[in-house]
């Protein structure tokens, strides 16, 4: 009976009823859309993870993988297969013009899962007749900017490739990558024609296993944490769950923050369910008095509020999931600019069971506290208070919420502490202010009128005050925010800002090129030399994280930052782009010929911070095997924005000057035909050396 | 990126200038009987919109000014953290997205006022919402 007067409270307000379902369902629609979204991307990626890594388990490193890597899987896996690929960066030149590609060589019949779609309506493995060692594949964006056609020759590295197909579809394209270097394939044979891989050069070597029908090593952690165990941290293991978050974490970051920002759609909507409610049951307390003075009891009463919000709220998160399917057409289209799989229309329950919890507890949970007040007016017990959890349930769930969404304290205690400090300081303004006004004498009665009625009806002016408040403040913002970016890496100092960025220059490389440099009369600037390292410890305690637990947003990145690789570097002094911040310049050049005594080291002061280094700590790497030990004499800060080869770790000159290493250099500013002449020039040079047009990369962020 | 942002932001303006029409269609209507009365008193429909644009037109003035001036305090704020204290002011994106705000309330007041104030004196015997 109660549920049946509620649902016809519905058709007696309709006015009401249309505005709160409206409230909901436009609150809810950004977090519908971002949430299923996101659930379509993960179950796609899940369907497809097979594919997206091409095997059953992939061992990867920056050093050669050898027999003994191989054999350790096949201790466990005796019946596995195996293949291998590479991918190294170099340089390409065609029609003038010259551009950075990422060279992809593979064993034939590699990847074991997932195809290559060709012009030719061919497919790899497959019908496609496998590339000789003078034939190359390439992706559309290198065809399109260099004018390529098919049978056109490109020169890489040392050999002459000719274009026999372009790459229509891959699914395991590189989404960091793809725009500024896009992909080549060769054969590994053509590598070697090449002469791609020299000391230094920066490759990603693999191994792709295929296990018997049936095993699936994701299931069986135990196993997996055994095979991890065996090898040291240079070879990273790959499964095709793990490859899957790989693929969707660039997704997965811009769908944490876009549904961030959904919130404050549904914050704004509160404030007007808040106040729609409000209003309805101020309007409807007589009609309470009435039903419990001919019989209807409290508890009666509560239901039938609850059972009338509900129906609401269920009719808003209805339609505003309705309408959130129709927006998955728009967000697709963005994530095909950042997924390497065309999405498929599978539907995920998760993110529709979180909507309508959302959608339902939401306004369930900020109406309580009235709800309860209107029953204690209707039943005489005006003195009684409406307990302290009913008024903080909202905001906690809000809390939880924000935290759920952005999976990142960080990022929800910014966006929640943002909203509360304006609130705490905005109200109690307001109050005092609306006090003040409403004793003012003005002349104009109209005036007078207006600000009486606003500090009469103060939680209606506070209402629209806040909705007005966040609403300019998040139209502006954003914009705000966007511009600081364009200005911070575009428009910040030009004259310092380079416009080439060269990396894997060779040792012995290094002086040809500055007499290139002097001859073309162009500024080199910046050579600095570039060592790889493996943090081993810090003040002799093992530095290292257990990446199979569970983490957060903020842990995972700390476990990536950890367990990867360092480049070193050596400087006598600061850059042009750094700053000291705390301890001391380094002393002079290292002495100790033992090389017993630890070298003087400056750290970025980021870096540090993540650490937890002190001035004085210790710290031991492993170049090549061999241990080196620095002590933190300061830490810097770096404008890592002015495109200057910086480094988070540099020793002082001496210790690491006879260490295996490659150069990076810059060339300074330069007319867009200088820098295209430039690149042309520098492969006809140095082909094995790669260039980065740093106007293209900031194009490509800023867009 | 920054266009999904972009869509994002407009969705939340979208539901903020919703949210400011329902608040300010609310106030109407509970004030429904109060300008009956007062065109019964023989108050003039011009003084009924001036009070309500004083009111209400006040309050979107100083709220959407001061949440421009909050969101360049957020923005410096950030900048600060994220970009070693580099910001740029650009005046026109502040004014424009102020005078946008204006705009819009202004034109909800107006329709809504006009519409309030042309209710029919008998709502005063009516009993409903």
């Amino acid at each position: 009976m109660i549920l049946r007067l509620a649902a016809r409270e519905i058709k007696n307000h309709p006015r009401f009823s249309f505005f709160f379902v409206l409230s909901v369902l436009l609150g809810l629609l950004g977090l519908t859309a971002i949430e299923s979204f996101k659930g379509v991307v993960q179950t796609n990626l899940q369907s497809r993870s097979k594919e997206l890594l091409g095997a059953d388990l992939e061992l990867s490193s920056r050093f050669a993988l050898e027999d003994r890597h191989v054999k350790i899987v096949e201790q466990y896996f005796e019946d596995a297969t195996h293949l291998s690929s590479l991918d190294i960066f170099s340089m390409t030149s065609f029609n003038g013009a010259s551009r950075l590609i990422q060279v992809r060589a593979q064993e034939n019949g590699y990847p074991f899962y997932g195809k290559l779609l060709l012009r030719s309506n061919t497919q790899y493995p497959g019908d496609a007749t496998p590339l000789a060692d003078n034939e190359a594949w390439i992706y559309p964006e290198l065809a399109t900017q260099l004018n390529i056609k098919i049978g056109d020759e490109l020169p890489i590295g040392e050999a002459v490739f000719k274009v026999v197909d372009i790459v229509e579809r891959d699914i395991q394209q590189s989404m960091q990558t793809g725009a500024i270097a896009p992909r080549v394939y060769l054969s590994m044979d053509g590598v070697k024609r090449g002469e791609l891989i020299k000391f230094g050069s920066t490759v990603g070597y693999k191994v792709g296993f295929k296990f018997p029908e049936g095993v699936q090593i994701d299931k069986d952690k135990d196993l997996l944490d055994r095979i991890k165990k065996s090898f040291d941290s240079t070879v990273r293991i790959s499964t095709p769950s793990s490859e899957e978050d790989q693929v969707g974490r660039t997704l997965a970051y811009l769908g944490d923050f876009l549904g961030l920002v959904s919130l404050v759609a549904l914050f704004l909507a509160s404030v007007g369910i808040l106040y729609l409610f409000q209003a309805h049951l101020r309007h409807k307390a007589a009609d309470f008095a009435t039903l419990h003075a001919i019989g209807m009891e409290r508890g009666k009463l509560v239901r039938f509020m609850l059972y009338h919000l509900s129906l609401l709220s269920m009719f808003g998160t209805v339609s505003s999931i309705t309408f959130g399917l129709i927006l998955m057409g728009p967000l697709k289209s963005l994530a095909f600019q950042f997924l390497p799989i065309e999405i498929d229309n599978l539907f995920s329950f998760k993110p529709f069971v979180l909507v309508l919890l959302v959608g339902i507890a939401s306004p369930l949970f900020l109406s309580i506290p009235l709800i309860l007040k209107a029953s204690y007016l209707a039943t005489r017990k005006n003195a009684q208070k409406v307990p302290v959890l009913a008024w903080a349930a909202w905001p906690l769930f809000f809390a939880i919420l924000s935290f759920y969404v952005s999976k990142s304290f960080l990022v929800a205690g910014a966006f929640l502490g943002g909203i509360i400090i304006f609130l705490l300081v905005l109200i109690p303004l307001l109050r005092l202010c609306l006090n003040f006004i409403s004793k003012v004498k003005v002349k104009n009665i109209n005036l007078r009128h207006a600000l009486l009625r606003s500090s009469r009806t103060w939680a209606a002016t506070l209402s629209i005050f806040l909705a007005v408040f966040y609403c300019s403040l998040v139209f502006n913002l954003i914009p705000q925010l966007r511009t600081n970016l364009e200005n911070e890496i575009s428009v910040a100092n030009p004259n310092v800002r380079p416009s080439i960025f060269l990396f894997d220059v060779q040792d012995d490389q290094v002086e040809d090129l500055k007499v290139f440099s002097s001859q073309s009369n162009l500024p080199l600037t910046n050579i600095s030399p570039m060592v790889r390292a493996r943090l081993v410890s810090i003040n002799d305690e093992k530095y290292e994280i257990d990446t199979d637990q569970k983490l957060t947003r903020e842990e995972e990145r700390n476990a990536r930052f950890r367990n990867r690789g360092m480049n070193l570097s050596y400087a006598s002094q600061l850059n042009a782009s750094e700053k000291l911040v705390e301890g001391r310049e380094f002393s002079g050049v290292y002495q100790d010929e033992s090389m017993e005594s630890p070298a003087e080291i400056s750290i970025e002061q980021r870096f540090a911070t993540r650490l937890g280094l002190n001035i004085g700590d210790i710290l031991e790497f492993e170049i090549l095997g061999m241990p080196i030990k620095g002590k933190v004499v300061n830490f810097r800060s770096v404008r890592w924005t002015t495109f200057m080869p910086n480094f988070f770790i540099v020793f002082q000159e001496g210790i690491l000057n006879d260490a295996p290493k490659t150069f990076l250099a810059t060339f300074g500013q330069l007319s867009s035909q200088l820098k295209d002449k430039l690149q042309v020039d520098l492969f006809k040079k140095f082909p094995n050396v790669s260039a980065v047009d740093i106007g293209r990369v900031i194009e490509r962020i800023v867009v | 990126m920054s266009q999904a942002l972009l869509v994002m932001a407009l969705l939340s303006v979208i539901v903020g200038l919703m949210v400011i029409g329902f608040i300010i269609n609310h106030q109407m209507l509970t004030r429904e009987k109060d300008m009956a009365l007062e065109k019964m008193l023989g108050l003039s429909t011009r003084s009924m919109m001036s009070r309500l644009r004083f009111e209400f037109i006040g309050i979107l003035f100083i709220a959407s000014g001061l949440g421009v001036i909050g969101s360049l305090l957020m923005s410096y704020l950030l900048s600060v953290v994220l970009f070693d204290g580099l910001w740029a002011f650009d005046p026109i994106l502040p004014t424009l997205s102020f005078v946008m705000i204006m705009l819009v309330g202004v034109s909800i007041v107006e329709v809504l006022g006009r519409k309030a104030i042309a209710t029919e004196a008998a709502v005063l015997f009516r009993d409903a919402d």
